[in-house]
């Protein structure tokens, strides 16, 4: 009977935790990350390594991020289950939930701890192997104490931090990615390191922001099924950038002008959609891209294991802006059925360029003020690269490569009218970047090492990063969309609007602001607690 | 349907009490009271924007009102029990379901939570609503995800029952159907089963509601048993202006220079009435459409 009732809730805490992070398929996701971390620690365990082996050195800071990712994002599913606790109606109404939620919780911390040993242990090798002697073999015994302390301090500072921000302080916990992400990276050096903390502290300060604007303005902390304060928060954003607007009209001036040709028809449609193309994922995307530029060095972007930072940072700027296609198609603005795709990638890409811009801005500005209080130093020092490479080609060439990589991702999104049918352009792009374009980069730059030689060095490796993804990969992503565009022929304009609208929704949502506030709660039994509801 | 002190908030199922809700500048539910008693149907009207969700989050301890308390089933709404949560069934304007689950394994994780849930019922419910039970709720449409969330929220025989916009996207058959359950729900212990709806479908309100509570920006502008607001709410067209009273809903001046005023007759005055105003014979009865135009037109 009690081994009945143990399966029964053990299925219903499962069933929970499908339901509230996300499906089946991010349980096994985590599962697999902790058991791949396990197959690693074995297999570093049992076998030694030569430290100067760079597929090694490779293979264990790879393997060590996947324990490191569950062990972080376990902190994450502790807030998840918080949160819900407190705000989901379904489960606040429920009987029981509550103590059920709190056994979710225990079995969540309970696999943050199977999770750290693999992550530190894993993250300790590499570390230690990056300084060993490189022509000793080396094993798990010659990692001392104080870098697993080390490690594993980090580990739980970046998990506490984490909590922290999307917990206590209910920031939105949809740009809890961003944290793990650079969280899980095994950086060695003190300023990359520091980035999950800048990150959770800028995502904090927004919120914050968005606060005292929403209280300056009068305006509510959350949005309101009322006539009488709908669209007074763009109101109020847009109010606060006068150079903004006149930057905005000039274009709507422009746009309105355009001739009767297809970049006329991109312009009137961007100046249509030009008031919708404001959400907090766009400055998060602008903020990140500075922060990469500003601290990433110019000389790690010849190693291929940066060049997935580049892919990454512009999954965040493809959190682009939705286009009502259904309406473009009915309003009379010269849009061909045919030419959507193109449609949809050239506002896209606008929208991109001007955060690009705002970008390049804020990271000289960052790198202005990091250089100029020496903190520059500090975490690049192990890089020893000359100022023209610190300063002006590193920066440009994490421009255009960035920029080369975004674009591909844009037109290949927008080749297939069923991909962007079936899911949201955000996440078919970061399918597109995850599995396509970073596949078909590193591909391109063995096949450029492997022809010329001569590019396999130190120098001519940050031209061989700008010429893949610069130059390659859009040119490829561009022969692609023109092969498919026929498809867009008989595409279901309305159901990727709804798609779109979807995204648009989930968008908004993450930024809503939770009010941050503890109420004296009276209970039946007369006892009084605080509770944050 | 009562005034707070008419009834204890020991006998009502709901007691509302000076309920309060600012965001920002805008006040969204402003001072509301009422009770309702057990067995009643209570319809929650007013146009987009006039509070109805507000004042039902508040009233189950949801959102938390900057003043007043609501008690629901005799339980404080910020510090519901388990024991009170189990007699309670709610169908938000926009349910939120866990979008990764199959329509069985929700009804499956939400029953397991309530010890009154019986599986046949809810087996029943959801063919009656004809829900597909294979299906993951993210690819249900608005329509199906609304059914779901009314077979969670009928499935264990509450007592205490609240919708916020329940058919709205729902087609006729579903609102026969959501409307033949209402009339068919027994709660487990065999009380009588309380209902409070918030609603634009007028004509469901008026075949299911016993009580009316109309609300106009916050405030309750009008509330009453439904029979007693047919008999006591009239139209009545004079050719000047009356002066404001307790129980002058609304005045309107028409094309034609006369005026038009909404009486509550429980409230007005009757030496206030025009002299010669005989009520059955110059002033309109109004149903229920006619009504919420009236009153907010």
């Amino acid at each position: 009977m009690k081994a009945a009732t143990f399966k029964q809730r053990e299925q219903m805490l499962l069933r929970l935790a499908e339901g509230l992070f996300g499906g089946w398929m991010t349980l096994l996701m985590g599962v697999g990350a902790i058991v791949c971390g396990y197959v690693a620690l074995a297999y570093a365990l049992f076998v030694g390594a030569w430290s100067g082996h760079s597929g090694f050195n490779t293979f264990a800071s790879v393997s060590g991020m996947f324990p490191a990712a569950a062990f972080i994002s376990g902190a994450l599913m502790l807030v998840v289950a918080r949160n819900a606790a407190h705000t989901h109606p379904l489960l606040r109404l429920a009987p029981n939930a509550q103590s059920v939620l709190q056994a979710l919780m225990a079995r969540s911390a309970v696999m943050m701890v199977i999770a750290s040993v693999p992550a530190i242990v894993l993250r300790a090798h590499w570390i230690t192997m990056q300084h060993a002697n490189q022509t000793t073999q080396f094993s798990l015994h010659d990692i001392s104490g104080q870098t697993y302390l080390k490690v594993a301090l980090y580990l739980v500072a970046v998990a506490i931090a984490v909590f922290i921000t999307f917990g206590p302080l209910r920031t939105a916990v949809r740009f809890a990615g961003l944290p793990v992400m650079y969280g899980v990276m095994p950086f060695s050096s003190t300023g990359f390191s520091w980035l999950p903390f800048y990150l959770c502290a800028g995502i904090v300060s927004l919120k914050w922001l968005t606060q005292f604007i929403a209280k300056r303005h009068s305006l509510p902390s959350r949005p309101l099924n009322d006539d009488r304060t709908s669209g007074k928060w763009q109101e109020a954003w847009r109010s606060t950038g006068e150079l903004w607007q006149r930057w905005e009209a000039r274009q709507l001036r422009r746009a309105a002008r355009a001739h009767d040709t297809d970049d006329g028809t991109v312009k009137r449609v961007s100046a249509l959609l030009a008031p919708r193309q404001y959400n907090g994922f766009q400055s998060a995307a602008a903020l990140l891209g500075a922060i990469t530029i500003a601290l990433m060095p110019g000389s790690v972007l010849g190693v291929a294991t940066a060049w997935p930072f580049t892919f990454l940072i512009s999954i965040v700027f493809l959190s682009t802006p939705p286009m009502l296609l259904s309406r473009i198609w009915l309003l009379p603005l010269g849009a061909a059925r045919e030419r959507m795709g193109h449609i949809l990638a050239a506002v896209w890409m606008r929208s991109v360029r001007t955060r690009l811009m705002i970008c390049v801005m804020l990271a000289i500005c960052m790198k202005g003020l990091l250089w100029s209080f020496g903190w520059w130093d500090h975490g690049n020092s192990m890089f020893d690269e000359s100022n023209s490479v610190r300063f002006l080609w590193g920066p440009l060439a994490q421009v255009l490569a960035l920029h080369g990589v975004i674009m591909s991702a844009c037109l290949l999104v927008t080749a297939s009218p069923r991909a962007l049918q079936w899911a949201t352009p955000s996440s078919v792009a970061s399918f597109v970047n995850a599995a396509m374009l970073c596949a078909l980069a590193f591909a391109l730059k063995w096949v450029i090492n492997e022809t010329m030689p001569s590019t396999v060095g130190h120098d001519a490796a940050l031209g061989v990063f700008v010429a893949v993804n610069g130059l390659m990969l859009p040119l490829i992503a561009w022969l692609f969309h023109i092969a498919l565009r026929r498809t867009w022929k008989t595409a279901n304009l309305a159901a990727i609007s709804a798609a779109m609208q979807a995204q648009e929704e989930r968008q908004r949502r993450a930024f809503v602001v939770q009010p941050d506030r503890l109420y004296a709660v009276q209970y039946p039994d007369g006892s009084i607690r605080h509770e944050r509801l | 349907m009562n005034e707070p002190n008419a009834t204890t908030a020991t006998t009502a199922a709901i007691n509302v009490d000076h309920l309060s809700l600012s965001y920002g500048g805008v006040t969204v539910v402003n001072d509301v009271s009422f009770s309702v008693a057990p067995g009643s149907v209570l319809g929650i009207l007013g146009r987009n924007g006039a509070g109805k969700t507000s004042l039902l989050q508040c009233m189950l301890g949801l959102t938390v009102a900057q003043t007043g308390t609501a008690d629901l089933l005799g339980c404080p709404s910020l510090a519901l029990t388990d024991d009170v949560k189990a007699r309670l069934g709610y169908v938000a304007q926009s349910p939120e379901l866990f979008d990764w689950l199959r329509v069985r394994e929700q009804i499956s994780l939400i029953g397991g939570l309530y010890p009154g849930w019986s599986e046949a019922r809810a087996q029943a419910l959801c063919r009656r609503f004809d829900l597909p039970d294979d299906m993951r709720v993210r690819k249900l449409s608005p329509g199906e995800k609304q059914r779901l969330a009314i077979v969670l929220a009928l499935a264990h025989r509450p007592e205490l029952l609240v919708f916020d916009e329940p058919v709205a996207s729902l087609d006729p058959v579903g609102r026969r159907d959501f409307l033949r359950s209402l009339f068919e729900q027994e709660s487990l212990n065999g009380e009588a089963v309380t209902v409070v709806i918030s609603s634009h479908l007028l004509e469901d309100l008026e075949r299911v509601a016993t009580h009316l509570l109309f609300l106009n920006h916050g405030r309750i502008q009008l509330m009453g048993a439904r029979d007693e607001l047919s008999e006591q709410v009239r139209l009545f067209v004079t050719k000047h202006g009356l002066a404001a009273q307790p129980g002058l809903l609304h005045s309107k001046k028409l094309d034609d220079h006369t005026w038009q005023h909404v009486l509550d007759l429980r409230q007005f005055p009757a030496d206030a009435l025009p002299p010669g105003t005989h009520v059955d014979e110059d002033m309109h009865a109004l149903g229920l459409a006619d009504l919420f135009v009236a009153l907010n037109s």
